[in-house]
């Protein structure tokens, strides 16, 4: 049953859904055109069922990880497993559905808080119709050594999905979240609109590792934003190698002093895939640092655009912000897009950033050719060494490895 | 007499618009050490080059055989597979591939091609290359640093000489392998490239080289003197020393002060 507080905020995000167009211009949408694609051929997923068991989560994932707790969501929902230590310690996962009704207050609280007010058709759609979602809460003091694991998976095809996901972590608490989304078949045709809420409280501490595995017939819109309270710590890394036409908004708040961000990504484009990657680091608190290092490669007829903006407020003093994006394009026919902007309203402030977009060095190629390798293997270990310093900052050893071993085999 | 291992005849090769080699001929026997001697200019490093199949290095004219096989249309790593090496003059970096995981990554490479000798130098390759590094001083840790990113001239020619020694080739390519080195740098060098000789007898390296000072430590059984793209004498050791000690000049060689040769121009804007 629908909570009344619930069911109001839905019927006023689903006005607003059917007022507002989808958006194909401005500096936000114009590079990654939904207006071509016919969101009424997606059927809405039907209300999620329990019926995946403990464990499902786990077993999708291409990695083998001891973890503190799992769950299942998407088109299939499992119930949670967690550390009963952890239970009795107050820490939270379960269905958003659950959680709204049984932690209204909580989850009312911070449900949409980061959001509210916002005029975005995509948004607004997600708020109207998420079927699918996830609550993790870990109480003050508490640091879960062990990662959560929340895949969230998709078998069926021709559905529209709209995955919502709320992760708060109270002051002083520490966690770190392995999210996994896939296509559980690679030919499948859908369409993801996801909403994904994380707040950390003061001196909370997270390390988010993102993976994005959907099938390259996959439409999606996501929108990430993570608060960073005061004295807070974020690390997240962002894994992007599935979808036909995605785009990920990705926002860091640094919403409180002495806050910290820090943000890995790596994107991979292949085949006719059009990725786009749109971070916004939004400095509002003084005293806050954020960096933030995303590489891309774009193979076959990918097209690979990164938009990067770091935007400090006027009373944001004494922040330092970096943000560097680099692209290596493989092939002639694959193209890359970077645009980094700054907008800062403090003045006394250290901000800046790079961008490059490169081919693969002749010399390079050459050199790793005459000891043996052919164009392929040559190519690959260039591949492996522009990533790796991004690999080199992945946390957890089994997570790196696979990203490593996919690069080399793709699809495995 | 050994096997006929590379035989070069009447070429021509044209870099851009300029004819470098206008007409050499060079026949190279399994267990032989050649040394091609000229001054900057002369077309040694092309010479290199192009035997390596570099794009752009372009034969007009004339043949190349190696081990049996017309290479002139082969790509470079179906070179390396087919045992050429060669030893950069300017290695080139490779960050973020570790010294360790290229060599593994090239000695696999190389016995894809079903050379079963490859498949035994892999058996061992982990105790070799220690004892490969130590002989030619290199500290075990640069293993897992990135390939000559940041290394120094000298430390540069000493991974090529660790590579020499891993991929055991058939033929040693030595592109001006002692320039920049100093006196003891060119004595741990050299002694690698003895090494790979002497554990190989049916190898054979043509050591490319502006000055003599390398040929004392690898006796060479032949000395060529190139100039302007041909070869123009041919001989024993003793070419060596007489280059040594009367200069090119002895040769009717104009010898432009040493610096960086125009044919390795591309790396030298790096």
């Amino acid at each position: 049953m629908t909570q009344p507080w619930l069911q109001e905020r839905r019927e006023r995000a689903a006005r607003l859904n059917t007022k507002l167009p989808v958006p194909t211009g401005g500096e936000d949408w114009r590079r990654t055109n939904f207006g071509r694609v016919d969101l009424g051929q997606f059927e809405p997923l039907p209300p999620v069922k329990n019926g995946a068991d403990q464990g499902a989560a786990s077993r999708l994932l291409p990695a083998k990880i001891v973890l503190a707790g799992e769950l299942l969501y998407g088109e299939q929902a499992s119930p949670p497993t967690l550390d009963p230590a952890l239970l009795k310690q107050g820490v939270w996962l379960t269905s958003l559905t659950k959680a709204c009704e049984e932690k209204k207050e909580l989850v009312g609280k911070y449900l949409g808080r980061g959001l509210h007010g916002r005029q975005e058709k995509f948004l607004a759609q997600n708020e109207a119709n998420w079927q699918t979602g996830v609550f993790l809460y870990i109480p003050k003091n508490t640091a879960v050594e062990l990662p959560f694991l929340l895949t969230s998976a998709l078998a069926r095809e021709d559905s529209s999905c709209f995955p919502r996901l709320l992760v708060v972590l109270d002051q002083g608490a520490k966690a770190t979240l392995l999210h996994y989304s896939a296509s559980t078949n690679q030919n499948k045709n859908n369409f993801v609109n996801g909403v994904y809420e994380v707040y950390l409280e003061e001196g909370a501490e997270l390390t988010w590792i993102d993976l994005q595995n959907w099938s390259r017939q996959t439409y999606e819109v996501a929108h990430k934003r993570v608060e960073v309270g005061r004295n807070a710590r974020l690390k997240w890394v962002i894994h992007c190698q599935g979808g036909k036409l995605a785009k990920a908004n990705i926002e860091t708040v640094l919403n409180g002093e002495g806050a910290k961000g820090e943000v890995i990504g790596l994107v991979e484009g292949k085949d006719r895939q059009h990725l786009e990657l749109c971070s916004l680091t939004h400095h509002v608190a003084p005293h806050t640092t954020a960096d933030i290092l995303i590489k891309s490669t774009a193979d076959d007829r990918a097209k690979i655009i990164f938009q990067g903006m770091i935007k400090i407020e006027k009373a944001a003093q004494q922040t330092v912000s970096y943000m560097a994006n680099h692209n290596l394009v493989l092939n002639d026919k694959a193209h890359a897009d970077s645009i980094p902007r700054l907008e800062i309203e403090a003045d006394d402030v250290k901000a800046s950033h790079g961008a490059t977009i490169g081919q693969v060095d002749r010399e390079q190629m050459f050199y790793l050719r005459s000891k043996g390798l052919d164009k392929e293997k040559a190519e690959a270990l260039l591949v492996e060494g522009f990533y790796e310093d991004v690999f080199g900052r992945v946390p957890l050893e089994s997570v790196r490895e696979w990203m490593r071993t996919h690069l080399e085999h793709p699809g495995g | 007499m050994g096997k006929e291992l590379l035989k070069i005849e009447n070429l021509h090769i044209r870099v851009e618009e300029n004819e470098i080699i206008q007409g050499l001929d060079l026949t190279v026997r399994e267990g032989e050490v050649h040394a091609v001697m000229g001054p900057n200019g002369s077309g040694k490093s092309t010479l290199a080059y192009t035997l390596m199949g570099r794009p752009g290095y372009e034969i007009t004219k004339g043949s190349v055989c190696f081990d049996g096989q017309d290479i002139r249309e082969m790509e470079p790593e179906e070179r390396a597979q087919a045992g050429l090496f060669l030893s950069f003059q300017y290695p080139i970096a490779i960050p973020g591939v570790t010294v360790g995981h290229f060599l593994m990554t090239a000695l696999a490479a190389l016995s894809e091609k079903g050379n079963g000798r490859y498949k035994e130098i892999r058996k061992t390759f982990r105790k070799d290359i220690k004892k490969y590094m130590e002989g030619l001083k290199i500290d075990p840790a640069f293993a897992q640093r990135y390939l000559n990113d940041g290394f120094s001239g000298g430390e540069k020619k000493r991974m090529e000489i660790l590579q020499l020694l891993t991929l055991q080739p058939k033929l040693a390519i030595m592109d001006e392998t002692d320039s920049g080195l100093d006196i003891d740098a060119l004595k741990v060098v050299s002694q690698g490239v003895s090494e790979y000789l002497v554990q190989n007898p049916k190898a054979s390296a043509l050591v490319i080289t502006h000055y003599q000072r390398i040929l004392n430590h690898l006796k060479p059984h032949f000395v060529h003197i190139l100039s302007k793209g041909k070869i123009i004498s041919s001989g024993g050791p003793e070419l060596a020393i007489k280059l040594e000690n009367e200069g090119y000049r002895a040769f009717g060689i104009e010898d432009r002060e040493p610096g960086p040769q125009p044919e390795g121009g591309i790396h030298g804007t790096t």
